[in-house]
């Protein structure tokens, strides 16, 4: 059931006009180039914390290569942005799925003031409810072995508040930033 | 009983001037008030104005309480998941102990809240345990959690950034979507600067900015982590945990031990229920689609991942719960806590939130909950501080019947009574009286005479004796008027009634509700 190419981009652009609407940033970028270029910019002499997966792998890479001017922290907590991949994102909300697993650092996708989450167009699912299905179906076990990761986070935007006088405000214990990179 | 950790959110709170009336309280001051005294306090305090204003202006966004596809549908659907749970409630809490020690999971039972603070505290002790982030949660409110660790030299820091605040000025939370709600941005800039000896401006996002720098250490060193849970599918022992701050994901991932706190009712059927019931949480709390963060828990750690708590005990807390789902009342336990019977309610707007319920929940669904699981203020109080409006019907997201449930609750009560008490003597009287006509025109009568100079005694500060003067104290008496004056003033109003239904029938049809009272109050 995986969608064909034009119902992807359909779907990419539902995604970055939700998340937008929650307060992130979201691009498709056109090659890896203009992912490097569009992720180096924003961590310009930043301390970064990356996570070794295949999903982001040539990006630390490619970042050195560039000779951009950064550092990988050893405190986590003392890390400016953070970047891993996604398992699935949802188009309808705007919504990033990280499962935890050995791939995942979910740390660099929550205590740095800035997330990068790195989207592979193909991971894109329609809306809440197929999120929950496809989840449903590896949780229960309905086609293969369960297989239940320890936690499964769903991110949509920025931290946010409304604890003083009702009043929206952004970025409290969560990253105040989030970008959404979409690659082909 | 000094620990070496200590909190650097909390660091200097002794420095905090307390400006809140003692029933407002998280100590036990609150325990010795009366509910009557407290209202009439509530309703005089500057902040109960703010919060109805605050309240009125989010209803007035909301659009009242409107049901629009697909939320209607999701509505219907939420609501017979719920039942369908509570059919069998014993039944689905036991499916979700055997997925959650599947999945690693050590389950504990609680059935009071001694119990829990014990199985909490023994916990903490044998991990040794010294400092605990908190992420917010009623059911430990309920517990009264984090009084107890701390009376057993263990610190435990709320991380909600409402219940910081309140955490910080020793109170109550008053709303559970919104915990300090009551308090103001000079009010909370104010409770900063004398917890940190540095000014601290009220300008929001700065407020936010501070909690987030003072609240980093803590979760950085805790030793573990407790959360509430918002939702528990009995097939796949999946917690569910919502936050919009994410600290939620902060307690859950970041010390070496998560303790998961839950009231047995939060159980569902199936994981693949989220999909109607996170939506319809949401919309229903604050009209958000999605709130920021989701947290699924399994359990700890697995091999290969690189962080999770070692430990994840999930507790099970009853508090007289299975009673409540055997008996006439068990829909009160359909209940997702969004708070927006809290939200929607006049009474509750008007004493400026939860604090003046003097219970864990306040507002509707507190006022039924609260007598139920046997605490205090009793169904002699707390079940008659409504006004039976049914907004808190229309706007909750599982349809529980919160005005019926009142009015059992208090026919109940009065059932309870005594059968000849004084006042049942008096109401029976009454009844005698005005069943005929000439005790009726004889009892007017003698009201219409003595009324005049009541109100003379009144306007002179002459003090009455008994309940007339309590009655009269602050309310002048109405003026009383002869049959044949309320004839024709009802008659008049009749006809002003009828011109006013016309005027608003090509609207909806509905006579307007001011129209509709004033031929009330003239027919009584």
């Amino acid at each position: 059931m995986s969608p064909d190419s034009s119902s992807l981009d359909e779907l990419a652009a539902m995604f970055l006009r939700e998340l937008e609407a929650a307060g992130g940033h979201g691009f498709v970028c056109e090659s890896q180039e203009d992912l490097v270029d569009r992720v180096e910019k924003l961590c310009r002499s930043r301390s970064v914390l990356i996570e070794e997966s295949p999903s982001t792998k040539f990006i630390g890479t490619a970042l050195i290569e560039a000779g951009a001017n950064i550092s990988t922290t050893t405190n986590i907590w003392d890390a400016e942005v953070g970047i891993t991949g996604v398992d699935m994102a949802v188009a309808a909300t705007g919504t990033l799925v990280l499962l935890a697993g050995h791939n995942r650092l979910l740390a660099a996708s929550l205590l740095p003031y800035t997330f990068i989450a790195l989207v592979d167009r193909s991971s894109l699912v329609a809306d809440f409810e197929q999120l929950i299905k496809i989840l449903n179906d590896r949780l229960t076990g309905s086609t293969t072995e369960p297989n239940r990761p320890s936690a499964i986070h769903l991110i949509t935007g920025p931290s946010r508040t409304g604890d003083v006088e009702m009043q929206l405000t952004i970025g409290v214990h969560g990253p105040p930033e989030v970008y959404a990179f979409i690659y082909p | 009983m000094a620990t070496s950790k200590r909190s650097t959110g909390l660091e200097g709170r002794e420095n905090i001037y307390l400006d809140r009336p003692p029933w407002a309280s998280a100590h036990e001051e609150a325990e010795d008030a009366v509910l009557s005294d407290v209202v009439a306090q509530a309703v005089d305090r500057p902040s109960s104005r703010k919060v109805t204003d605050l309240l009125m202006a989010v209803e007035a966004v909301r659009g009242g309480p409107s049901w629009p596809p697909p939320m209607d549908s999701l509505r219907e659907r939420a609501s017979a998941i719920r039942r369908e749970t509570l059919q069998d409630l014993p039944g689905y809490v036991g499916r979700l102990v055997d997925a959650t020690r599947s999945n690693g999971v050590a389950v504990h039972f609680a059935s009071t809240p001694g119990d829990a603070r014990q199985i909490i505290t023994d916990i903490a002790k044998e991990r040794g345990v010294e400092l605990i982030v908190k992420s917010k949660s009623m059911v430990t409110e309920e517990i009264g959690l984090t009084k107890h660790l701390e009376s057993v030299g263990i610190q435990s820091v709320e991380t909600d950034l409402g219940e910081y605040i309140v955490q910080l000025a020793d109170e109550r939370p008053s709303h559970v979507m919104v915990p300090a709600i009551h308090r103001s941005k000079d009010d909370i800039a104010r409770v900063f600067s004398e917890l940190s000896g540095q000014p601290v401006s009220p300008d929001i996002p700065e407020l936010v900015a501070f909690a987030r720098q003072r609240l980093r250490d803590d979760f950085a060193r805790a030793d573990m982590g407790i959360s509430g849970v918002n939702f528990a599918a009995a097939d796949t022992g999946t917690l569910v945990i919502v936050t919009n701050e994410g600290n939620g994901r902060m307690v859950t991932s970041r010390p070496r031990v998560h303790v998961a706190v839950m009231t047995m009712e939060k159980v569902i059927p199936r994981f693949a229920d989220l999909a109607v019931l996170l939506p319809l949480l949401f919309y229903a709390a604050s009209r958000q689609r999605l709130t920021a963060y989701q947290t699924f828990i399994h359990g700890p750690r697995h091999s290969g991942e690189h962080e999770g708590p070692e430990a994840v005990p999930l507790v099970i807390f009853d508090n007289g719960r299975s009673d409540i789902s055997r008996g006439a009342y068990k829909e009160v336990l359909a209940c997702i806590r969004c708070g927006a019977c809290q939200s929607a309610c006049p009474v509750y707007r008007r004493v400026g939130g939860g604090q003046a319920y003097l219970s864990t929940y306040g507002g509707p669904i507190g006022a039924v909950l609260t007598p139920l699981l046997k605490e205090r203020p009793g169904p002699a109080e707390l079940s008659f501080l409504s006004t039976l409006c049914g907004a808190c019907e229309e706007v909750c997201p599982v349809q529980i019947p919160l005005t019926n449930l009142l009015v059992e609750l208090r026919a109940d009560y009065e059932a309870s009574k005594e059968p000849y008490g004084l006042s049942r003597l008096a109401w029976k009287a009454w009844g005698e009286l005005w069943s005929s006509p000439y005790g009726y025109s004889i009892s007017t009568a003698t009201v219409r005479l003595i009324a005049p100079f009541i109100e003379q005694a009144r306007q002179l500060g002459i003090p009455l004796p008994g309940a007339l003067g309590r009655w009269t104290r602050s309310r002048s008496l109405p003026k009383f008027t002869t049959r044949e004056q309320a004839k024709h003033r009802s008659a008049t109003a009749a006809k002003f009634a009828s011109s006013a239904r016309d005027a608003s029938s090509n609207d909806n049809g509905q006579v307007p509700f001011q129209a509709s009272r004033e031929e009330h109050v003239d027919e009584s």
